[in-house]
């Protein structure tokens, strides 16, 4: 049974929503306006100001002192620094993280030890910098609980100065990375199947078959993924090294805090702006790295 | 039982298999024997044991008690890994970094299946219908695709026995009837073994050579499809295979009286006050006014369904659901007075709780 | 009889067992190790709760005025963030998904470009831009540097509020509501952020935690923050800084374990909504 349509004006009704239909779009891009401006001020304009600025004196001219500055061998043996305690302390991190990360998704769903333990990860990932070096500091330092417990008990005194070290600031480094790897990793082996274990056994795979065959090819993007992300995280830290070491500058970051305190020396110019491309240009690469990968990791677990 | 080629199946003894999760008797003294070449499918509701009885077969699961025979030989103490089995999953059967022929390939490998490997995968690729998709990825493939693979993958090892853990249930219907099907005529042209489970009854009727209703850890009835369909031994059978009436009615043994008429009854019926179980096509109704009143009904609704009606109808004791060829249901609109006659078929009846 | 799959299992717990039981002494250590420190005097080995008890007790020597000062900067900082960084965000996220949806790439794009660039980067292209915010606009109060802070914290409280926004049918809610006769404020107020609390929630919280712990602009910017100051009284009241440094922690671990039990209950209070009643025939 129908009923007939009813019959409705419907030109009065268009009148008006023609009429904002045409104001319409324009009120609406008015309406994101604070947030362009904003970003354009504070986030858009910074980076153009580094990009720029690494070819630009302070009066305004092209040059490339800063460049040159940049690619000295002092300031190359301290990219090589960054670099080197980046990609340790992401593998370490990655690995030890890894494992981990494997001994909670073995746990059994909804397990209490495993959200706790989680729960526990994303906040020691969170603990880095200047709290993280004194905490350091208070376990294996000159006056530490570890240092002190360690001569008391076994005789074997700690290195005190080992922590003003780039060692040191790498030892430290470990405790946040290890964290963020079993944040950041523990999806991919949650995304592993049962089926594909079960497969292999039924197959005739043993246990070795099925980690070299099938979870190790599988899980290998996200875990190379994952250990970008790591090398991304240590290279951009700042406030943990700043905190341990106040005499020299064996990193990029803390050149970068020299440069700019110095920037009364004209010899200086550009030089920190050099200093921030040099870094943008890593990790832009890291996190094109990162995202390829990831994309590749989740056709598969589709 | 003579082994005309490589791939035939062996036979499977199942016996007395018990399996407890806590207080859930996963499998109650279970046991199934499978013939040769046979396909059996075991069949029940959500945690009747059926996939757990599948995964004891596999390895996959142990058992607390009982025993596994497999040609002649006793697997209950082998891992799954040496079984010399094949099973296709519900789903992620398919290993998804490895292409089509890639998941075949490395199967072969790890079971060192002798012969050229490309002339084996090639085959069995083409047995299952995809010759062409050798090089795709799964997940480029549909649901129905991937299960074949994953069926050519099996059937590749040349496995002793053929396990599939609900293989259509993540499936559209419409290509679980075409692949039903096709596994039906791929399993018995290999002649290989097979143990299937499902909760479908359709499927499991249309597919296998004889059907195991299963119940809470129980093996309820197991026969051919017709058998376990026109001879159900319980109450349980018989209602969850097929559509089934209840009609209460006074039972003498071999015959009960229901609805003023007599009814022959299926061994193992019950005495006394019973219900009767009777299914929709042994209904007839013959528009009739004014019957006798132990027979009449009133009809309440009528449903087309293409190739038959069902009807439902209001009797004396409740209802019941009569299923018509469409002529002879033609003529029945809602409110009209039928007479309810009951075939002379064999029903069973049970005691009412 | 035990199979072949129990003993593999019993395995995996043994190895699950180890490996937690030595992650969490290796994690719990340090922080162990810090409150030691704060109640034992490194010289004489003295224990007492000096520390403590100076963070509580009236300051007479102004010894620890910087550390007030750098907190209380700290604590209005991040209030602004917060405001800031949502008052600007969730506007605008709901005018891209409900007209402009083809500006949602670019502004995802912009939220999550943080993520790639390291502070120390940005705070040295920020530099000349405070420089002019110090003399010209406004003063060199340290609490400005929350208009840095909120980009610090985009990519967070952008992905959280995408899951909030994407969780709710944001285009029929807002419809049925306009249609009713709701001016945009009532659909934002009264409709739209009601549902979208816990994604809400969540961005707070973490906008607090990253601006408690802070310290890269602060310091090269020569600002003043809970984390600078905290660097400074260190040098001359180490067990001060060892007890700051802990309720600080305690503080965010708090709000970080809040966070995760409001985004769990969230979820289970959406599921609930969202799933459809069958009826059981």
């Amino acid at each position: 049974m129908s009923v007939a349509p009813s019959v409705t004006p419907t030109h009065s009704r268009d009148a008006a929503p023609a009429a904002s239909r045409r104001r319409g779009p324009w009120l609406s891009v008015a309406g994101t306006v604070p947030f362009f401006a904003y970003t354009a001020i504070f986030l858009v304009l910074p980076t153009l100001l580094v990009v720029v600025g690494a070819f630009r004196s302070r009066e305004g001219v092209f040059t490339l002192n800063g460049i040159t500055q940049a690619l000295s061998e002092r300031t190359i043996g301290i990219f090589i620094n960054s670099l080197v305690v980046s990609a340790v302390t992401a593998l370490i991190g990655a690995v030890a993280g890894a494992l981990i990360a494997y001994a909670l998704a073995t746990a059994p769903s909804g397990s209490l030890m495993r959200r706790t333990f989680t729960a526990f990860m994303s906040v020691v990932a969170q603990f880095g910098g200047v709290m993280l070096a004194f905490a350091f500091i208070a376990t294996i330092g000159i006056n530490g609980m570890v240092t002190r417990l360690m001569t008391q008990t076994v005789g074997f005194s700690l290195d005190p100065a080992m922590l003003s070290t780039l060692f040191g600031v790498g030892v430290v480094y470990i405790y946040f990375q290890i964290p963020l790897m079993v944040i950041v990793f523990l999806p991919a082996l949650d995304g592993l199947k049962p089926q594909w274990r079960e497969a292999t056994a039924n197959l005739g795979g043993t246990g070795v078959t099925y980690w070299t065959r099938v979870a190790g090819p599988i899980l290998l993007p996200s875990f190379l993924g994952s250990y970008l992300l790591l090398f991304a995280n240590s290279f951009s830290a700042f406030a943990t090294a700043a905190a341990l070491i106040s005499q020299q500058t064996i990193i990029v970051p803390m050149e970068i805090e020299s440069a700019l305190r110095n920037e009364n020396d004209l010899g200086m110019d550009a030089y920190a702006q050099a200093l921030a491309l040099g870094m943008i240009i890593v990790v832009a690469l890291v996190m094109w790295g990162y995202a390829v990968l990831g994309r590749r990791a989740s056709r598969w677990q589709a | 039982m003579t082994q005309t080629s490589a791939s035939a199946g062996r036979g499977v003894q199942l016996r007395n298999l018990t399996r407890v999760f806590g207080s859930v008797r996963a499998l109650d003294d279970f046991s199934l024997d499978i013939a040769p070449g046979e396909m059996v499918a075991l069949l029940g509701p959500s945690g009747c044991g059926k996939t757990t009885a599948l995964r004891a077969l596999s390895g996959l699961e142990d058992v607390d008690s009982g025993s596994i025979v497999v040609d002649g030989e006793d697997v209950t103490a082998k891992p799954a890994n040496r079984r010399d089995m094949a099973m296709v999953f519900q789903s992620y059967s398919l290993f998804p970094h490895m292409t089509v022929a890639g998941n075949i390939d490395f199967a072969c490998e790890l079971r060192k299946v002798a012969g050229d490997r490309r002339t084996i995968v090639a085959e069995n690729l083409e047995l299952v219908g995809l010759g062409t998709q050798a090089d795709r990825y799964p997940h480029q493939l549909s649901g129905g695709q991937q299960q074949r693979v994953a069926l050519a993958r099996a059937l590749a090892v040349r496995p002793k026995v053929l396990l599939l853990d609900e293989p259509l249930s993540a499936l559209d219907a419409k290509v679980r009837v075409q692949l039903r099907d096709e596994i039906r005529r791929i399993q018995q042209e290999v002649g290989i073994t097979t143990l299937f489970v499902t909760h479908d009854q359709e499927e499991a009727l249309v597919v296998a050579d004889r059907v195991g209703v299963m119940s809470s850890g129980k093996l309820m009835q197991i026969g051919a499809p017709a058998d376990i369909y026109s001879r159900p031994v319980t109450g349980f059978v018989a209602d969850f295979i097929g559509q089934t009436n209840k009609l209460p009615g006074r039972s003498a043994g071999s015959s009960a009286s229901v609805l003023g008429q007599t009814v022959p009854l299926l061994p193992g019926s019950a005495s006394g006050d019973v219900t009767v179980l009777i299914r929709p096509e042994n209904i007839t109704l013959r528009p009739a006014a004014g019957v006798a009143a132990d027979r009449a009904g009133r009809v309440q609704i009528t449903g087309f369904l293409g190739s038959h009606a069902k009807v439902r109808v209001e009797v004396p004791g409740g209802f019941v659901v009569a299923q018509l060829g469409v002529g002879e249901s033609s003529g029945l609109a809602p409110g009209d007075e039928v007479e309810v006659i009951l075939k002379d078929v064999p029903a069973l009846a049970v005691a009412t709780s | 009889m035990a199979g072949v799959n129990a003993r593999a299992k019993s395995g995996a717990k043994t190895f699950r067992v180890v490996v937690i039981a030595l992650a969490s002494v290796y994690f719990l250590l340090p922080l162990v190790s810090l409150a030691d420190f704060s109640v034992r005097f490194p010289l004489t080995g003295k224990v007492d709760a000096n520390a403590w008890l100076a963070l509580i007790a009236p300051d007479d020597s102004g010894r620890l005025d910087l550390l007030r000062e750098g907190l209380f900067n700290s604590l209005v900082m991040a209030v602004m963030t917060v405001v800031l960084a949502i008052g600007i965000l969730l506007p605008t996220m709901m005018l891209v998904r409900l007209r402009l949806p083809r500006l949602s790439r670019i502004v995802e794009f912009i939220c999550l470009l943080p993520l790639t660039i390291p502070a120390v980067v940005l705070v040295v292209g920020l530099a000349p831009i405070y420089a002019v915010i110090s003399t010209k606009i406004l003063d060199a109060n340290t609490i400005w540097l929350a208009f840095a802070y909120v980009i610090l914290v985009l990519p967070f409280v952008y992905r959280s509020l995408d899951a909030g926004l994407r969780s709710i049918d944001l285009k029929t809610l807002s419809e049925t509501t306009r249609s009713f006769g709701g001016s945009w404020w009532t659909v934002l107020w009264r409709v739209i952020v009601p549902n979208v609390r816990s994604a809400i929630v969540s961005a707070c919280f973490i906008t607090i935690a990253v601006v408690l712990g802070e310290f890269t602009f602060a310091r090269m910017l020569a600002r003043t923050n809970l984390q600078t100051s905290l660097f400074q009284i260190n040098l001359s009241d180490g067990q001060v800084a060892a007890a700051v440094s802990l309720l600080c922690l305690g503080l965010t671990t708090l709000l970080l374990v809040a966070l995760d039990l409001i985004v769990g209950l969230g979820e289970r209070r959406r599921a609930r909504t969202l799933a459809p009643v069958t009826v059981e025939d």
